[in-house]
């Protein structure tokens, strides 16, 4: 692994999720072999165009989008155990998405929607920093996580009771947990714009994330704003996860697992990370969403299972390498 | 003979003296108590009777106390029989037995010869009166059944999509009423059984001549129904007709789940 060139790792990344994305068209509840969906007949197309194809696109940019969020976050705040889910940064989009959604907002005016994930994303992120202040340690940052995901998503088991749909209820899942089945190119075409200007925004961090490495006051002789630097952190935070929330559920551990797992391949370059943990996070959700296709679960499980499966071990490791840290 | 048996086993049902403090906690027995019940006779029935998205006899319903079926209201309201569905308020039922109160459970009619059997069982428990109004309700039953055979239909393939997503099988009231209208039901043709879950590429490749689905008072947005507003649904199915039948229909049986049936039949046979 380490004698791979550090510059080799963003194509390998973007391979294994170009690869993951063309398998994953494959792959679906109509079992279609590749020469049926590739030259079949009109079912075949539709199934191939509307469904799959938009379904494989939104998994990618939502894993990407996830993916750079935990490694902006982990950076910023110097604590690997930063991640949008577990902050509950995306339990806020979900709650706005909801808010939205739900009470005919998003019929009247579509674009409604990501705006929603937005505003609930950003209402987290600013409660996160008002609770936390700037010098936050990871227990207080974890526990002001653990408050806003209970209240947020407290908040949106109250919406959706209180919505006027009566079966809205068991819809609770998808924005707990996270979907991309069954998506329209419409939805993908409203997360992805504001996505965009959010990762633009975070994969612009790199350099004062390096100078964050060698402490506050260093990075700020070495000409870094670190108030700017964590409005640049909200607001890209806000956009990207707010719009791909509010289009597929919450999905957590993404942020964390990816940036965890690439550290060493980016050479504990928190600037390098972040591309990296961008192409390592499309490659994983859309692994994931392989996989709630191939179990035989009926309904199909939600995204948010596989993921916390996965990202919970992690999660572990890393608190016991924290704790030994902090002993 | 068999006549001979039958009538003396209802015969001490029918002497004995009525249920004066009848509570039904599901709405599949709400239906028939608010149908068949003698003046007075009733205590409360389930709140959801009360709502016309799901009760065929909503408005009359609201006469009468509701309950939510928790425990806490047996033990106040103390009837002589509870009627209650077989699964959904367990911890109510619980509570009538251990105080000792007669309980019946019923299970969910699936198919017509059970809701007729179901109206004939509750007019039984609620007395005489009770009993000959069932028995003709149950008769009406069969015999808008039977005008329903014989009408001629272009027998099409529907399917029935409930609000949460979910498709209705063999052995549902929907695919009970699909048949009654002289039509296939495509999802028991494809072999799912009972309520299923379904992802839109199932659907697309059933490709249903029409889709029955239960309206409720209004439409508001939820996943569910942007199914059948997806561009691939469209694309493929929208040529597909969309029958709505009252929602009441095919949450319980009731006389109404007969009146889906014909609302199904006229549409597509008019």
């Amino acid at each position: 692994m380490m004698r791979l060139s550090h510059a080799a790792w963003p194509w390998i990344l973007a391979a294994a999720a170009f690869g993951l994305g063309l398998l994953s068209v494959c792959i679906g509840p109509a079992r279609l072999s590749p020469a049926e969906l590739f030259l079949g007949d009109e079912v075949a197309r539709t199934i191939l165009w509307e469904l799959r194809l938009p379904r494989t696109a939104l998994g990618l940019v939502a894993g990407a989008v996830l993916g750079l969020a935990g490694a902006a976050m982990q950076g910023a705040t110097r604590n690997p155990l930063a991640d949008p889910g577990l902050l509950g940064v995306a339990s806020g989009s979900a709650f706005g998405a909801v808010v939205v959604f739900y009470f005919g907002l998003a019929g009247i005016a579509p674009a409604s929607l990501p705006l929603g994930g937005f505003a609930g994303a950003a209402a987290a992120a600013l409660a996160l920093h008002l609770l936390c202040g700037r010098r936050a340690g990871v227990p207080t940052l974890l526990l002001a996580g653990v408050a806003l995901q209970a209240v947020f998503g407290a908040l949106t088991a109250l919406a959706i009771n209180l919505s006027p749909n009566p079966f809205a209820v068991t819809e609770i899942t998808f924005w707990l947990l996270g979907s991309v089945a069954d998506r329209t190119w419409e939805q993908v075409g409203l997360a992805v714009p504001p996505a965009l200007a959010g990762a633009l925004i975070l994969s612009s961090l790199g350099r004062p994330l390096r100078a964050l490495t060698l402490g506050e006051d260093t990075a700020t002789t070495l000409g870094v704003d670190l108030d700017r630097m964590r409005w640049r952190l909200l607001i890209g935070t806000a956009l990207s996860v707010g719009a791909v929330v509010s289009v597929a559920g919450s999905i957590g551990f993404v942020g964390l697992i990816v940036p965890h797992l690439l550290r060493r391949a980016a050479g504990h370059d928190p600037g390098k990370l972040l591309l990296l943990s961008l192409f390592g996070g499309a490659a994983l959700l859309c692994a994931a969403d392989i996989a709630v296709r191939l179990l035989p679960v009926q309904p199909e499980l939600k995204l948010g299972v596989i993921t916390a499966i996965l990202g919970a071990p992690f999660f572990a490791v890393v608190l016991v390498r924290e704790r030994r840290q902090l002993a | 003979m068999r006549w001979l048996t039958m009538s003396l086993l209802a015969l001490p049902l029918l002497a004995a003296e009525p249920p004066q403090r009848v509570v039904s906690l599901n709405l599949l027995t709400d239906q028939y108590v608010v149908e068949f019940s003698d003046p007075g006779q009733v205590l409360a029935v389930s709140w959801l009777a009360a709502d016309p998205r799901w009760s065929a006899v909503a408005d009359r319903a609201r006469t009468y106390r509701l309950v939510h079926g928790t425990a806490e209201e047996i033990v106040l309201l103390r009837p002589d029989l509870v009627l209650a569905g077989r699964y959904t308020t367990p911890a109510a039922t619980a509570a009538a037995r251990r105080l000792g109160l007669r309980v019946v459970e019923f299970d969910l009619a699936e198919d017509f010869e059970t809701i007729a059997a179901q109206m004939k069982e509750v007019g039984e428990l609620l007395g005489s009166g009770a009993f000959l109004r069932a028995q003709a309700a149950a008769a009406r039953l069969g015999h808008r059944l039977d005008a329903l055979r014989r009408r001629r239909v272009v027998p099409r393939r529907v399917l029935s999509f409930g609000p949460s997503g979910w498709v209705d099988g063999a052995g549902t009231l929907a695919d009970a009423v699909i048949r009654a209208a002289g039509h296939g039901n495509a999802a028991a043709e494809a072999g799912l059984t009972g309520l299923q879950p379904s992802t839109l590429e199932q659907l697309l490749v059933l490709r249903p001549d029409v889709v029955l689905v239960p309206v409720a008072d209004a439409s508001f947005p939820s996943l569910a129904e942007m199914v059948l507003a997806h561009p691939a649904w469209r694309r493929l199915c929208g040529e597909s007709r969309i029958v709505s039948v009252p929602g009441a229909a095919l949450t319980a049986g009731s006389e109404a789940t007969v009146t889906a049936a014909e609302v199904l039949q006229h549409a597509l046979d008019p």
